[in-house]
């Protein structure tokens, strides 16, 4: 097993995905990595140059063009850039796509992925740092995946692939350089939280980037003698709540790290599985780590102040096993 | 004007417009009796344009639509018991009772969604046309809109995604507010809402070819309507047809503006005291009528001929009328089905 970066891995499965069906294309000149990763990404653009659409910076009329070509048989893989940009084509995304398997009564498909790299990319300031996913989740009809390892990307792209589902990929700005061993290939199924690093003191549920975040402070607990059970939610929609309370059955325990803002979040979303299903369950108050309340600030230490640091993970975990 | 057309083609097309025209005052009769959930937009004055762009389309290409959408269905050959049935959302309607009027479809006629939103369908439509060009597929896709979509950003965006990549698309921009005074030399087509003077201008500054036809023309929608599919397929891009209609009967919902449409008026051209205000529009743009008058003054039919198509037009609403009324309402369990492909 070699390691390789989390984005290697996603142009890699797009590759694959382009490369085992003709259908797939891209639209959107945006890519997969931003300027940073130009490089990475070339490669692919060189091999499948005439399947991919380099569009004007028209979200709104190409995420709709992307909805028409899922219609008729082709299958698009959308590329809006940074997730801001997704309030651009907002219509589209969240007006007309879910809602067309629905309304005609499951005779018109749309399946297409709709790819963004959501989330606070550091100094990107409060318009190119937003994370539209819980707002996503409001959008009946849409999936949102948010593979966060390399072992998952291929998986979870060829599940959202195969189930013809309108998808919104949530992709994080700063994933792409994440080092992990790979593994992947085989289609994962979708709704299906991961349990990454097995504990018993205390559940950490993450997603993205936070998962990143999660697995750090799991270590850090571990030099603390906390184990600490980390969860990759993968999908969160669908959700999966069996996979949370089966852990949280276990530690009692409940941390959730969400770069989303606190009021029906992510986080709160998770946190409620505890006020029916999981009720009981729990044996302190579930801890949610959002991003503050605020438009996001430019200058890297407020923003630092705000995001759902490592350290803070660390704390709150320590206040429910202490 | 007809003439150019054949006599089938002819009464083919007038068949079809009128019994659009039927089937919208059915609308409007159920909407009285309180049998329409929601409201609706009839297509009233403006049946020569469905009909006359569909006639020129091939089975493969698409079509889409907006919430005007009535017409277009039929016109393109839906079946008008579901097509009701769709609008009363009962069970046996296109999608099963969860569209309704906004949303028509048929999709076995490559007539997917409509959106309700007013230039909602404009970018949709260029992926469809997207596809035929990827694939060389030598098809089209026509997309019906009001001027209204004008108004909105994304109409500008899909323009001009489909004038830099030359998209087969037939952008059908149905005003239906041609009545509304404009002044020469000052901006504004539809002045309040609109600062372009023509709806086509913004067409034409992106290259896209246009052209500007009468509704209330069967034969001058279909000429356009020709020529723009052969550019569409011959590689010459898109075409923004603007086709107006004047004093819309459709505006005041839900009331029949225009009165049942009694089709003796094509030639008796008696106008009933109570729509006198209207006289100029029963005889000039009322586009059932047109066509009707035109078919009786080349001899292709006779005033009998008329009365049967009529009878047979009307039995066929009725038939899909009773049909939906008869339909139940979906099971209430059908709610949680279709929210994913199965």
């Amino acid at each position: 097993m070699t390691d390789i970066t989390f984005g290697e891995a996603k142009i890699k499965a797009v590759g694959d995905l382009m490369r085992d069906d003709e259908r797939v294309i891209i639209i959107g000149g945006a890519g997969f990595g931003g300027l940073l990763h130009a490089k990475h990404v070339k490669p692919l653009h060189d091999e499948f140059e005439p399947r991919i659409l380099r569009t004007p910076i028209a979200e709104l009329g190409f995420c709709g063009m992307g909805i028409g070509a899922a219609m008729a048989g082709l299958y698009p893989i959308v590329t809006i850039g940074t997730g801001s940009f997704a309030f651009e084509a907002w219509p589209q995304i969240v007006n007309e796509a879910p809602n067309i398997s629905y309304m005609s009564g499951g005779q018109v498909k749309v399946p297409i992925i709709f790819h963004a790299l959501v989330g606070i990319r550091i100094s990107g300031a409060a318009q190119h740092s937003a994370r539209p996913q819980a707002m996503l989740m409001q959008a009946a009809g849409l999936q949102v995946i948010a593979p966060a390892r390399a072992s998952d990307v291929k998986g979870l792209l060829s599940a959202a692939k195969d189930s013809e589902r309108p998808t919104f990929w949530i992709d994080h700005p700063l994933l792409f350089e994440e080092k992990q061993p790979s593994n992947g290939g085989t289609s994962l199924p979708l709704g299906k939280a991961a349990v990454v690093r097995k504990g018993k003191d205390v559940t950490l549920v993450g997603y993205s980037i936070d998962l990143v975040r999660c697995l750090e402070a799991a270590t850090q607990l571990a030099n603390a003698s906390i184990d600490a059970e980390v969860i990759d939610l993968r999908t969160l929609t669908p959700l999966d709540a069996d996979t949370i309370c089966e852990s949280v059955a276990k530690t009692g325990r409940l941390v959730i790290a969400d770069e989303c803002y606190p009021a029906a979040s992510v986080a709160s979303e998770v946190a409620s599985i505890f006020t029916d299903r999981g009720f009981g369950l729990l044996k302190k108050p579930a801890r949610r780590l959002n991003f503050p309340a605020v438009p996001v600030p430019l200058s890297p230490p407020l923003e630092q102040h705000l995001l759902p640091r490592v350290d803070k993970i660390v704390a709150a975990a320590k206040e429910l096993v202490n | 004007m007809i003439p150019v057309l054949s006599r089938d083609d002819c009464l083919q097309a007038f068949r079809k417009m009128l019994l659009i025209r039927r089937f919208e005052e059915a609308c409007i009769a159920a909407a009285h009796k309180g049998q329409v959930p929601g409201h609706f937009h009839v297509y009233i004055g403006q049946e020569a344009t469905g009909v006359g762009v569909m006639a020129v389309l091939d089975k493969g290409d698409f079509v889409h639509s907006t919430h005007r959408n009535h017409g277009h269905l039929l016109a393109r050959g839906a079946d008008p018991k579901k097509a009701f049935a769709e609008i009363l959302g009962k069970a046996t309607g296109y999608a099963g009772g969860k569209a309704g009027t906004l949303h028509g479809c048929a999709p076995d006629l490559n007539f997917p969604l409509s959106s309700g939103i007013v230039a909602g369908i404009l970018p949709i439509s260029t992926g469809t046309a997207y596809a035929f060009k990827h694939r060389q597929q030598p098809n089209v896709s026509a997309v019906f809109f009001g001027e209204g979509a004008m108004e909105e950003g994304a109409a500008y965006e899909a323009l001009n995604l489909a004038a830099l990549w030359k998209l087969p698309v037939l952008f059908i921009c149905e005003n239906n507010t041609a009545e509304v005074e404009r002044t020469p030399g000052q901006a504004g087509y539809h002045a309040p809402n609109l600062s372009i003077f023509e709806l086509t201008d913004l067409a034409k500054s992106m290259n896209i070819a246009t052209t500007i036809v009468d509704g209330s023309d069967l034969g001058a929608v279909w000429n356009a309507a020709k020529t723009a599919r052969a550019r569409a397929v011959s590689g010459g891009g898109a075409t923004f047809m603007e086709v107006r209609t004047e004093t819309w009967p459709g505006g005041q919902w839900p009331t029949l503006v225009t009165g049942r449409t009694d089709i003796r008026h094509a030639w008796t051209r008696e106008v009933p005291e109570k729509y006198a205000h209207l006289a100029a529009w029963f005889e000039r743009n009322d586009p059932v009528l047109s066509v009707a008058r035109e078919m009786l003054a080349v001899g292709i039919v006779s005033e009998r001929d008329l009365s049967t198509i009529d009878a047979a037009v009307q039995d066929e609403i009725d038939q899909a009328v009773k049909f939906a009324n008869e339909s139940p309402f979906p099971d209430s369990q059908t709610a949680l089905t279709h929210v994913w492909p199965q």
